[in-house]
């Protein structure tokens, strides 16, 4: 999926940042981090796609790129901008994160601007490929077609007991007017209205456990596919295949133990719509485990996905041409797959992982979308 | 073996046992005017960024020392329980995400000393061999 926002120039506000100095700011106190991943991947076979990759290798479709500032601003208020490329955009880079963070109290800081939607447990750093040990996260739970948004976040932490706990919600919204929704619709458009997403984690000694809940009181999708149909469809038949301002659930939760030489993962989620439309509601698990042997990691996956149609509207279509048109798209997402994969990741030092993993996908409602992907690669933080 | 080789072995597994010794404790250190006490707990969560104060209510900023010094890795495993690269992961994932900064990087034990003997407000770990009269040593590990 792609996503881009073209909010300025990235690299002229980068510059604009190191300037600075001109201004008699104190250039030590600003941060300047980055990350990256650079990943190779392809199908087994001739004919199988996944997560974007078909059997022609390609360094490009994962890979990113990405560099944060944060600057200081007196003693509790900092900017930062984190500006992405991503290789399946050719590499243009976007503001994924720019927003003003007040630091209101020790344990309490409010974010404006533009943030990450914490939806699931790696939503917020999905695509810092080194804080996590696959080369890319479960995908059918991390494939939500928005990552960000603009608007407002708290994040609360503190220590009950031996526990820590932390606390975020996020107030945001956004319109994303050229979404591509792995090339399924043509011109779509998204829009997510000001919605509420909540996150409970707490950390125990080695265990890590939280829950999500995700509320979008108006999420609209629009694209050609859609209004063909709107010129046709009868009213009640098109009320229940448009998607508008529909009211959305996200509900997830996730469980770690992680004692150093060896973890256990596991994390569902669940995406609901409260009135019929054209999207699927989905459920999704995924258990992941590792060991880990000086400086490598080894580690398994499995995962489930079941994606069920919120209406079969379709059936009330008369004409058939017309009807095949309906069930494809609300069927579009429609999915009962489980997903096997193996990796290992290697600490080449500090900052740079190496990694290598074998995925195996199969649908028991399309035997035709199976497929098995291979990857490698490495990425890295500064 | 004769005696000479003998005592050379001897002296050179006494010394490199003494080495090791000397490497192994390090010493977490504060400014002399700070009366506060602090468990390894309490240290691990002001090195972590989950607390920013010491438990008697003192704000401390944590300094840390860059890696190749041979506190930082004992000191990241006794106190902190991470690899380096556990502890760069585990940074990156609150950098990217707006939650924070890791603390700012020392080269050297002479560098943290001389830092926290001039700035009560500053918490850091050396090796003990280079703690001086001029910072408190809050605890050793």
């Amino acid at each position: 999926m792609l996503i881009k926002n073209k909010m300025m120039p990235g690299i002229a506000v980068l510059g604009a940042a190191l300037a600075l100095p001109a201004l008699a700011y104190d250039v030590d106190q600003i941060s300047i981090n980055g990350f990256g991943s650079i990943i190779a991947a392809q199908t087994l076979d001739n004919d199988e796609a996944l997560y974007g990759n078909d059997n022609d290798l390609s360094f490009q479709n994962e890979s990113r790129f990405a560099l944060q500032v944060a600057a200081p601003i007196g003693e509790k208020f900092s900017a930062t901008a984190q500006i992405l490329a991503k290789g399946v955009d050719d590499f243009e880079p976007v503001f994924e994160w720019a927003y003003l963070s007040y630091q209101a109290a020790d344990n309490f800081i409010v974010m404006a601007g533009r943030q990450r939607i914490n939806l699931y447990k790696y939503s917020d750093y999905v695509d810092v490929g080194y804080a996590y040990h696959w080369i890319r996260p479960p995908q059918w739970v991390y494939s939500v077609p928005f990552n960000s948004g603009n608007g407002l976040g708290f994040l609360y932490n503190t220590a009950l007991g031996d526990v820590d706990f932390n606390f975020t919600y996020k107030f945001i919204g956004e319109d994303i007017s050229d979404y591509a929704a792995d090339g399924e619709l043509a011109d779509a458009s998204l829009t997510l209205g000001m919605s509420h997403f909540f996150n409970v984690d707490f950390t125990w000694n080695d265990l890590n456990f939280g829950a999500n809940y995700g509320l979008v009181p108006q999420f609209s999708l629009t694209s050609l596919e859609f209004s063909a149909l709107e010129a046709v469809l009868p009213e009640p038949i098109m009320s229940e295949v448009r998607v508008d301002e529909e009211k959305i659930t996200f509900v997830g939760t996730y469980i770690g133990y992680d004692p150093g030489d060896w973890f256990i993962l596991a994390e569902y989620t669940q995406t609901t719509s409260d009135e019929p439309n054209a999207l699927s509601d989905e459920d999704s698990l995924y258990f992941s485990a590792g060991v880990r042997i000086n400086q490598f990691t080894i580690h398994g996956t499995y995962g489930i996905q079941d994606a069920d149609p919120t209406t079969d509207v379709y059936k009330l279509v008369t004409n058939p041409q017309l009807q095949a048109a309906v069930k494809q798209l609300v069927t579009a997402k429609e999915e009962d797959s489980k997903i096997y994969g193996v990796g290992v990741r290697w600490e080449v030092e500090s900052g740079i992982a190496l990694k290598a993993d074998y995925t195996t996908y199969s649908d028991d409602l399309d035997k035709t979308a199976d497929a098995d992907l291979i990857s490698a690669g490495i990425d890295f933080v500064f | 073996m004769n005696i000479s080789l003998f005592r050379l072995v001897v002296v050179v597994l006494l010394s490199s046992v003494f080495v090791a010794k000397s490497w192994a404790e390090v010493a977490v250190i504060v400014h002399p005017s700070v009366a506060d006490t602090a468990s390894g707990k309490d240290i691990s969560r002001i090195f972590l960024g989950k607390s920013k104060r010491l438990p008697g209510g003192q704000k401390i900023t944590p300094v840390s020392l860059a890696g190749g010094n041979a506190a930082t890795e004992e000191f990241n495993d006794k106190v902190l329980g991470k690899s380096a690269s556990q502890l760069k992961s585990y940074w990156s994932k609150l950098i990217f995400t707006g939650k924070g900064q890791p603390p700012s990087e020392l080269g050297s034990d002479a560098d943290v000393v001389a830092k926290v003997s001039s700035d009560a407000s500053s918490i850091g770990y050396v090796s003990s061999t280079s703690v001086t009269d001029a910072v408190k040593v809050l605890a050793t590990f």
